[in-house]
């Protein structure tokens, strides 16, 4: 997606730029601090004083992508000099090192694509069909029998119990999902 | 660095199982680059452990960690205008909310938006579109009021509102045209079309600001138990203050009771769900099926047929129409087109693969329709817009 935009608006100094950067991120971001540090009070301070020195160099940022490895690493340096109690990772001065540091420190890297992987699929899970997302709520959070999950679809408990690929082929048919990796996390919801 | 939006479409599809040829080889060269990735994918790639990790993150979702998100925002944005030194010149919009923390980032968020303004002015027109969409006028006061009596007038697009009391005028004392004659039994019915907008003051004091293509049902003289409306399409009230007789707003999917306060309901009939956003006092929201949620300044309650869900507002975005704005906070482009529609009574078509493209900015209601145009160009400048009478189509 092009967030040229909010790249636009955060040359201009105007903070719609930084509150859109901060919906898109702060989640991950959040995510990934707490990977470090597990008190949520403390990541919320880290999480907020990393927003508010992307603000303070605003101008530096020529792309996304840019200011994303500049929010991962500068976050991490953060984690660390609280886990230390000490300041002793500062934050690099040209903004080009960004992503060079974020290749050369692997965890950092790893973690990153984790938090916004995961980031990914909640997102497409939130865009679902309401029916859809509904289903794959209920087996996430409600954790509703064979018995009930069926009912929903309108599968008898046998037909689901008899024949698991036709199971999972009415799944699919009633469902319409074309990512099979929902279908496949629901097939595992419905037969463990 | 490759694209990291790239390597989460690998990922996804490699976790799905539904690559292509050439971009297994991709997801090789990058595992090969950076292993790290290998353990996190064999790791999600065993369905239990995803679903562990996906449970982890959605705990982000849950109300009260999005309350403190927005709390964290606030702080942020208070804190970067410390040193933003004065904006000189801007009109302040006269504010009514008193929600602090939200109140202070909206004054601050007004200012800023300004500045948008003078920057998209920038962008040239494409001079053919702009023939075609000259006609397309923004939407002014407009308003037909009928009563149970079967009386029914337009009324006058030179007042923005009127008052309700033994009997009925325009807001500045006025009589209606047509002798209105009404009596205490009467119920009133406030319309507005697409393109129109009106301002009403019930017999109580309470004021009633109407959106576009929207319809409010109501007393003349309200009883003494309950004061009761119905509302269809979109709403905001300042409700006048009566700890005895509660007021209550009805729309399609719930009931909204209050005591005194000020808030948005938006509750469109081809919307599916409706939303009651709160900036001021206190509402409770009700769902025929029992379930009710009370709300809090700076909360608004997203109400389905079955079920509701309390978020955090922004509030300058749930009022933004009141205040004579477009407000789109990533908001998706048929969401804003569907708003814009309505309020230029035009027909507009978002072809599927554009629908979810997140708009960002402000822009006046006031605009010429070619202003918004313009916005939504700067969000993505590959969307083509083809103009046939009053509808519009967006296609790639």
């Amino acid at each position: 997606m092009d967030h040229s935009v909010l790249i636009n608006y955060l040359h201009d100094g105007n903070d719609a730029g930084l509150i859109g950067v901060y919906r898109l991120y702060n989640k991950p971001l959040f995510y990934f601090v707490q990977r470090y540090l597990k008190n949520y009070q403390i990541a919320e301070e880290v999480v907020a004083d990393v927003f508010v020195k992307v603000w303070e160099r605003r101008l530096q940022f020529a792309d996304m992508n840019r200011l994303r490895a500049f929010l991962y690493i500068a976050a991490k340096n953060m984690c660390l000099n609280r886990l230390r109690g000490e300041r002793i990772f500062k934050d690099a001065e040209n903004i080009e090192d960004y992503d060079q540091l974020l290749t050369e420190d692997g965890d950092a890297f790893t973690q990153m694509v984790r938090a916004e992987l995961l980031k990914s699929i909640m997102e497409e899970v939130q865009r679902l069909p309401e029916k859809q997302r509904q289903i794959f709520q209920m087996s996430f959070l409600d954790d509703m029998s064979i018995d009930e999950i069926g009912t929903k679809l309108g599968m008898s408990p046998n037909a689901v119990y008899a024949n698991k690929s036709r199971a999972l082929a009415t799944l699919r048919g009633h469902l319409k999902m074309k990512n099979s990796l929902y279908v496949a996390t629901l097939f595992y919801y419905l037969f463990r | 660095m490759q694209n990291l939006d790239r390597i989460v479409e690998l990922l996804k599809g490699y976790l799905g199982g539904d690559l292509t040829a050439d971009e297994s080889i991709e997801l090789q060269e990058l595992f090969a680059a950076h292993p790290g990735l290998v353990e996190l994918s064999s790791e999600l790639k065993d369905i239990g452990q995803l679903e562990h990790a996906l449970q982890d993150y959605e705990t982000l979702y849950n109300e009260d960690r999005v309350n403190r998100e927005q709390l964290v925002l606030n702080d942020i944005l208070l804190r970067i205008n410390d040193g933003k030194g004065g904006r000189g010149g801007h009109h302040l919009r006269q504010n009514i909310w008193l929600y602090s923390a939200v109140a202070i980032a909206l004054l601050v968020l007004s200012a800023g938006l300004f500045m948008l303004r003078d920057y998209y002015l920038m962008i040239p027109s494409n001079g053919s579109d702009q023939l075609l969409t000259e006609n397309f006028t923004p939407g002014h006061n407009k308003a037909t009021l009928a009563s149970s009596d079967g009386n029914s007038i337009e009324l006058s697009d030179t007042h923005t509102g009127i008052v309700v009391s033994d009997n009925i005028t325009y807001s500045d004392g006025t009589h209606l045209e047509s002798g209105h004659h009404t009596h205490e039994d009467t119920r009133l019915t406030l319309s507005t079309p697409k393109g129109g907008q009106y301002q009403v003051t019930l017999a109580d004091g309470t004021k009633v600001w109407l959106n576009a293509a929207t319809v409010l049902r109501y007393p003349q003289k309200f009883g003494n138990d309950v004061r009761v409306v119905e509302l269809e399409g979109e709403a905001y009230f300042e409700v006048a203050r009566n700890e005895k007789v509660p007021f209550v707003v009805r729309t399609k999917n719930e009931s909204v009771q209050v005591l005194g306060t000020h808030f948005n309901v938006n509750t469109y009939k081809d919307d599916q769900i409706s939303t009651v956003s709160l900036l001021e006092g206190s509402v409770k929201v009700s769902l025929p099926n029992e379930t009710s949620k009370i709300l809090k300044p700076g909360q608004q309650c997203v109400s389905h047929t079955d079920h509701m869900e309390v978020q955090p507002m922004n509030a300058g975005e749930a009022v933004a129409w009141k205040n004579g704005e477009f407000m789109f906070n990533s908001e998706s482009l048929v969401s804003a087109m569907d708003k814009i529609a309505r309020w230029y009574d035009i027909e507009v078509i978002v072809e599927p693969q554009l629908r979810e493209i997140a708009i960002w900015g402000t822009v006046s209601r006031y605009d010429k329709f070619d202003k918004v145009l313009e916005l939504i160009k700067l969000v993505d400048k590959r969307i083509k817009f083809k103009v046939e009478g009053r509808r519009v189509m967006l296609m790639k």
